[in-house]
């Protein structure tokens, strides 16, 4: 008797209480801090030493001349595609240009499409 | 007469994807033949282009379950091969990330293996505890599967104290949780009618063909690296051996379940004694070796996990040999399947704990009508579940 | 110590093995190859039961293959960790095979062969084990000689 009890309880609660899954692309869960999600790369901040290229594990960085910036420079390029995020190359950047936001949302129709943010503060 | 049933190959999380071949006389299974290899990915020779420091991410990627323990294992051999040794709060870190992931490895293996058996609820219940530990893994490596937490001489980053709080309510937590899900293994009927005395490995044979981790600890073999040759810190902790008899399913998910509380006691452990200081030493990429050889064995959460290097002294090995666990386990699986039933090949496979995404796709050739049948994993478990009903009402008609 | 003894066990079966003691209770032995049936036996008297691994390793300067059978006692406190190596011609190596001394051997000879070209005498089924059975010849990746664009590009 006293089980049948606790489950009509928890029955007219769960039929008028909130959902208990997320409804996900409406609510967001947010990572944790120190989470190693899309790259960053302040462009101001790159000197194109090349570290990071040399560093990656899974050969995911490519050095690319960069034309927005005069004299020209080389600039890592990060084909988010290959990354393991391992944050080995923002470890050993020398000047912390390169790093690890906590986005997480990595998705688009076509895997050349993900790429990292550039940004340039 | 004997019929050949056909069994796997794709089973995409480990490196050895198996494909057995079974020839089953009625119900009985005769003989094994096990296949390899329909997922080698070559990364021993990849290995050999990586330098010291990045090999180990390479290495990681074997397995998405053990991640932590290749990531580990590999660098404790570049450390041999350096003659570096870490400082005290990298090992006990090192540590940590070991035994929360045979948490949750074991978590995640006995939700599988009840699922084969039927026993949906439970698999949920495990996985939701299972989820716990994930978060715990985000929050201290920034990762929840692949965590890239150790490095050459050390660990990547330090635990906080907050942490280690969260840690200790979290094993307080899942010690009622082991409690619980050994109180149920132990008296549900119908998971005693599925594991009991159902495949069994005896002692000798555990011996003899090198059987690793639980599997071989389930017989009643002591092989545990922990317990072999103590590394990082586990000489000084807590561990006790778990030992099982029978070496049935049964007793290798009571040793899982008990080996998750001696795991929960080491964690507490190293929450109260973690020593304070640097937790890695600094170590450039692009650093030459020595020449030399050294061999890193760790216990993984399925068995005895083995790197060998070779350096000839740049920046990069010459030779680096991985064992994983499930490939010193394929000839004890193919043991325990001999003399069983057709309907309990799900529960066998699984009790070595493969990955078990094998199991869905099988093909029944019956040599004498030369036709072909094609059985998903759902059917298999669905004929399982029929062929076990019928049994028990025989045997009830008996009494 | 056991150390000791395991040594004088294998000097008296093989005069010119050669010992390299590690750290961790680790014993190094290189023997003749055909001395390596008769060293296992004995020593699996001794209670060396478990095999670990055989690991090749290819030397292209001086065209040897080497082999090491990592074998562990059944007190592995007591014993130390054995390596055991041995040396092969790189032209048509051939050993003979232990699993009927170690049969938890088998796969890892499979293994050796498919990757080496190891040839094992009196092995049950010796084939390819890793890469499918459709690869015919003489194609051993972890050679140092072969040949594959892929991890050429690969190595900077």
């Amino acid at each position: 008797m006293k089980k049948w009890g606790y489950t009509y309880k928890e029955a007219l609660k769960r039929l008028f209480g909130k959902p208990y899954t997320i409804h996900y692309p409406f609510t967001d869960i947010k990572a944790f801090e120190g989470y190693r999600g899309k790259i960053s790369l302040n462009v101001n901040k790159c000197t194109g030493c090349s570290l990071c290229f040399r560093v990656c594990p899974a050969s995911a960085i490519e050095m690319v001349p960069d034309e927005r910036v005069k004299p020209a420079k080389r600039r890592p390029h990060f084909k988010l595609a290959d990354c393991c995020y391992c944050a080995l190359c923002a470890e050993y950047c020398p000047t912390g240009a390169i790093k690890l936001t906590t986005d997480y949302h990595l998705y688009g129709f076509d895997k050349r499409d993900v790429s990292a943010e550039v940004k340039s503060e | 007469m004997t019929f050949n049933l056909y069994f796997g190959p794709f089973h995409p999380a480990l490196k050895e994807p198996i494909n057995f071949t079974f020839e089953v006389e009625g119900e009985q299974i005769v003989n094994v033949k096990p296949a390899l290899g329909y997922n080698h990915r070559g990364l021993e020779k990849l290995l050999e282009t990586k330098t010291w420091l990045q090999s180990g991410f390479v290495a990681e990627h074997i397995c998405g379950i053990c991640s932590g323990s290749h990531n580990g294992c590999c660098y404790q051999g570049v450390e041999r091969v350096f003659g570096i040794e870490p400082p005290k709060r990298g090992l006990y870190i090192r540590t940590l990330v070991w035994e929360l992931e045979r948490i949750h490895s074991h978590l995640l293996w006995l939700g599988v293996m009840l699922h084969e058996a039927g026993f949906d609820t439970l698999f949920m219940y495990t996985w939701r505890d299972r989820e716990l530990t994930l978060d715990l893994f985000e929050e201290m490596s920034g990762r929840r599967v692949v965590y890239s937490m150790n490095t050459v001489g050390g660990v990547r980053r330090d635990v906080t104290d907050s942490f280690l709080q969260k840690l200790k309510k979290y094993c307080d937590y899942l010690e009622e949780r082991t409690k619980f899900y050994k109180k149920l293994v132990l008296e549900d009927s119908t998971i005693l009618a599925r594991f009991q005395n159902v495949g069994v490995l005896s002692k000798n044979d555990a011996i003899s063909l090198s059987a690793v981790g639980p599997v071989a600890r389930a017989s009643g073999a002591k092989r545990d690296v922990r317990y072999e040759e103590p590394y990082a810190v586990y000489d000084e902790s807590p561990y006790q051996i778990v030992l099982g008899e029978e070496g049935d399913a049964l007793a290798k998910t009571i040793v899982r379940i008990d080996e998750m509380k001696v795991s929960l006691d080491i964690l507490r452990w190293i929450a109260d004694n973690i020593p304070s200081g640097d937790y890695r030493i600094k170590f450039s990429p692009m650093t030459k070796a020595p020449e030399n050889e050294a061999i890193s064995r760790i216990e993984a959460p399925r068995g005895e996990l083995f790197y060998y290097f070779k350096s000839e002294g740049g920046t990069t090995p010459s030779r680096v040999k991985v064992r994983t666990p499930t490939f010193a386990n394929v000839l004890p699986v193919v043991k325990m399947l001999e003399g069983q039933y057709i309907a309990d090949i799900p529960v066998i496979v699984a009790s070595i704990d493969p990955c078990i995404a094998c199991c869905e796709r099988i093909t029944i050739i019956d040599k004498g009508k030369e036709g072909v049948k094609m059985i998903t994993a759902d059917q298999l478990r669905s004929y399982a579940k029929k062929w076990y009903e019928e049994k028990y009402k025989v045997e009830r008609g008996r009494k | 110590m056991m150390s000791e003894s395991i040594k004088e066990l294998i000097l008296s079966l093989d005069s010119n093995a050669k010992f390299k003691d590690g750290k961790d209770n680790r014993l190094w032995v290189a023997i003749e190859s055909d001395k390596l049936k008769i060293v296992l036996e004995r020593l699996k008297d001794k209670g060396y039961n478990y095999i670990s691994a055989i690991s090749g390793l290819d030397q292209i300067q001086n065209g040897k293959i080497l082999l090491l059978y990592h074998i562990m006692n059944d007190s592995p406190r007591e014993y130390p960790y054995i390596t055991i190596r041995i040396e092969l011609p790189r032209e048509d190596p051939k050993v003979s095979s232990i699993h009927d001394i170690l049969p938890g051997a088998l796969l890892h000879e499979n293994e050796v062969f498919d990757m080496f070209g190891v040839n094992f005498i009196g092995h049950p089924n010796l084939g390819r084990l890793l890469l499918p059975e459709n690869v015919r010849g003489d194609v051993h990746p972890l050679k140092k000689d072969f040949k594959d664009s892929v991890y050429e590009g690969m190595k900077k």
